[in-house]
């Protein structure tokens, strides 16, 4: 029976590629401002996973993944910043004891609203539930009257528009464009350091895994199944006893938790969280990341935010102002030319000439083809 | 001659449905009575109203005014899945499957269990499951095709796939909208034993028809429609010979000439 194993045999070649790639091959060659940088990366990964769930098999673009990944990385900024900002480290101040651009903005009380994130645990529940929330308040609002398609797409761009302008916007509250910087300690472990970094990397990557086998198990269940149902008659689903709302809520919910999980990992990578990261470019950015990969697979998405954020760091070193033509360039090739990504082509041009040649071995050893049987769901 | 009867003895009951689209009344008072275990065909012309009716009773169309009574219970007022979940099974005209998904995973989706989020999270494909979905794959005759993917059937399979993920809920009433459309002359005598076979097992059925063969082996009673009104109502025999609807759906010299 299809789908009787968590992999099948191409998922966990993928798998083990995947694995050995970002826990031996990249640290063990690159130096540790390089891996800081794959580290950078890869918090996009979160946010691709998470989109080829959400988009890839549930059909539901959303245009406004930054959101999510903001909130996600506000949360663990707001508890570094407290942290960097105890009454020594700011008696300069004319109000010690809270952070710097408070005290910029004349402000002299800590706003109830940062108060619970001097609690680590807190801070970690709220990375997750924050972003829960909200995407559960847009889904249900907008999935609950049936919109769907483009005009949901155009919501969550201009929500992630409507984030960016309210962060800016309360500078006192928020740290304005410059976003929350100077980012020291994590409960008392300083994470600018070299080493700070390495760990963070595997702490990065484990994290990924979780994210990736999450994904992986979800897919595996009906509920992936019925994902890919609503995806192509949502009607049919529904009239087959379901509530599709609740199934898109599910998967949106989802996307963002990955996204929030990737924000917070970019602050504690970087040292900083800004507005940047949370708009309507950097939210298209990482749907471009799932679509070069491919939308319809988990290990496409990592490969996809990997390779394209290389283009652009490399691009954008030496031609700064070609960089965004470039992507948009990249983004219409891959949709006209390899719609499912990078792992389309996997598939379609190198999988079958792998599958010859074992074949071809096999039978020399006078094995039996037993992989015709195996039945590739769709990737 | 049916006024008189009391709702809770029908399976279905409508009642002064009405339906308009910015004014234009598609389904116009429109009452009917469904018994258990019969099968009841709308026939009518093209924009009659017949799909709509169905729209309206599985709850894809919300009615204007009026009342739907299945079983007693209010269908206006729930939602497509609640209203599944009462029992009631719509088969649409173009077949509607999911091309991705083998014929098995097709079936299993409609299995009536793990309907929730989490419920389909827990989901765990048991003897039950793959028992049933063997069971019904050989009524529509796709048990050989189970991991084939519902793209790759044909047109006739496709419609037979869908219909047998109605018969997998376990439907009280079903409703077809022109089944046999797409079918060879040999799949439509299948198709209409299977509809005896079923209402034998009590299963009510509800057909929006085009193909008169298939509602003179099949039918019990007939409603017709015609401008979104009913124009006629009773057996069949006596409906087709009925000269309003001779003249309304065959057109007046069409009509000796069908039948």
């Amino acid at each position: 029976m299809i789908n009787s194993r968590f992999f099948n045999r191409s998922e966990l070649i993928g798998f083990v590629t995947l694995a050995l790639l970002l826990f031996l091959i990249l640290p063990l060659t690159l130096d540790i401002f390089r891996l800081n940088l794959v580290a950078k990366y890869l918090t996009y990964a979160f946010v691709a996973v998470g989109l080829v769930l959400c988009w890839g098999y549930g059909g539901i673009l959303s245009l406004g993944q930054g959101v999510f990944f903001g909130l996600g990385g506000y949360c663990m900024a707001m508890y570094l910043k407290l942290e960097a900002s105890s009454v020594e480290n700011t008696k300069i101040q004319s109000t010690p004891g809270i952070p710097d651009f408070m005290d910029w903005n004349q402000i002299t009380q800590l706003p109830l609203f940062w108060k619970p994130f001097h609690s680590f645990p807190f801070t970690l529940l709220a990375i997750l539930l924050v972003p829960a929330f909200f995407s559960f308040i847009i889904g249900a609002a907008m999935f609950k009257r049936r919109v769907g398609g483009v005009y949901f797409a155009i919501i969550t761009q201009a929500i992630a528009a409507i984030l960016t302008i309210l962060i800016v916007g309360q500078q006192g509250y928020t740290g304005g464009i410059n976003g929350i910087t100077d980012l020291r300690t994590l409960h008392g472990w300083d994470i600018r350091t070299d080493h700070a970094k390495f760990i963070l990397y595997f702490v990065e990557v484990v994290l990924l895994f979780g994210c990736i086998v999450l994904a992986q198990f979800i897919r595996l269940t009906k509920l992936g199944r019925i994902l890919v149902a609503m995806r192509e008659q949502e009607d049919r689903v529904r009239f087959s006893g379901y509530s599709v709302a609740n199934f898109k809520i599910f998967a949106f919910c989802m996307a963002a938790m990955f996204a929030a999980i990737g924000g917070a990992m970019f602050t504690l990578e970087v040292g900083f969280m800004s507005p940047s990261f949370v708009g309507i470019v950097p939210s298209i950015e990482m749907v471009i990341y799932t679509a070069v990969g491919g939308r319809l697979s988990i290990f496409g998405a990592v490969y996809g935010t990997l390779l394209v954020n290389f283009a652009k760091t490399s691009l954008s070193e030496s031609f700064p102002q070609l960089w965004l033509f470039g992507l948009g360039a990249l983004f219409i090739a891959v949709v006209l030319a390899f719609p499912d990504g990078l792992a389309g082509i996997w598939r379609d041009y190198v999988q079958p000439r792998i599958d010859r040649l074992m074949s071809s071995r096999k039978s020399k050893n006078g094995w039996t083809d037993s992989s015709v049987a195996d039945g590739a769901p769709a990737e | 001659m049916l006024i008189g009867h009391q709702p809770k003895e029908f399976l279905l009951a409508v009642e002064a449905l009405t339906v308009s689209f910015d004014g234009f009344k598609a389904v116009n008072d429109l009452s009917f009575y469904v018994e258990e275990n019969e099968i009841r065909v709308i026939i009518g012309p093209n924009g009659a109203g017949k799909t709509t009716v169905l729209d309206l009773i599985c709850g894809k169309t919300k009615a204007t005014s009026g009342s739907i009574q299945f079983r007693g219970q209010e269908l206006t007022k729930l939602k497509e899945n609640q209203i599944v979940k009462a029992g009631v099974g719509r088969k649409f005209q173009t077949p509607s499957i999911f091309d991705d998904l083998t014929v098995f995973e097709n079936l299993e989706i409609s299995y009536p269990r793990g309907r929730t989020v989490f419920g389909s999270l827990a989901f765990k494909r048991d003897a039950a499951v793959r028992e049933r979905v063997e069971e019904v794959s050989e009524m529509i005759f796709l048990k050989d095709r189970l991991n084939v993917y519902a793209a790759q059937l044909s047109h006739g399979q496709k419609q037979w796939l869908e219909i047998g993920m109605l018969l997998i809920q376990n439907p009280d009433l079903l409703m077809l909208d022109e089944p046999v459309a797409g079918m060879n002359p040999a799949e439509v005598g299948k198709l209409s034993t299977l509809f005896s076979e079923l209402n034998a097992e009590g299963l009510t059925m509800i057909l929006v028809e085009h193909h008169l063969r298939l509602v003179v082996e099949v039918c019990t009673r007939v409603v017709v429609l015609n401008y979104g009104r009913k124009i006629a109502d009773g057996w069949a025999a006596a409906v087709l010979e009925d000269p309003v609807v001779a003249e309304a759906y065959l057109g007046k010299a069409g009509a000796s000439e069908v039948l």
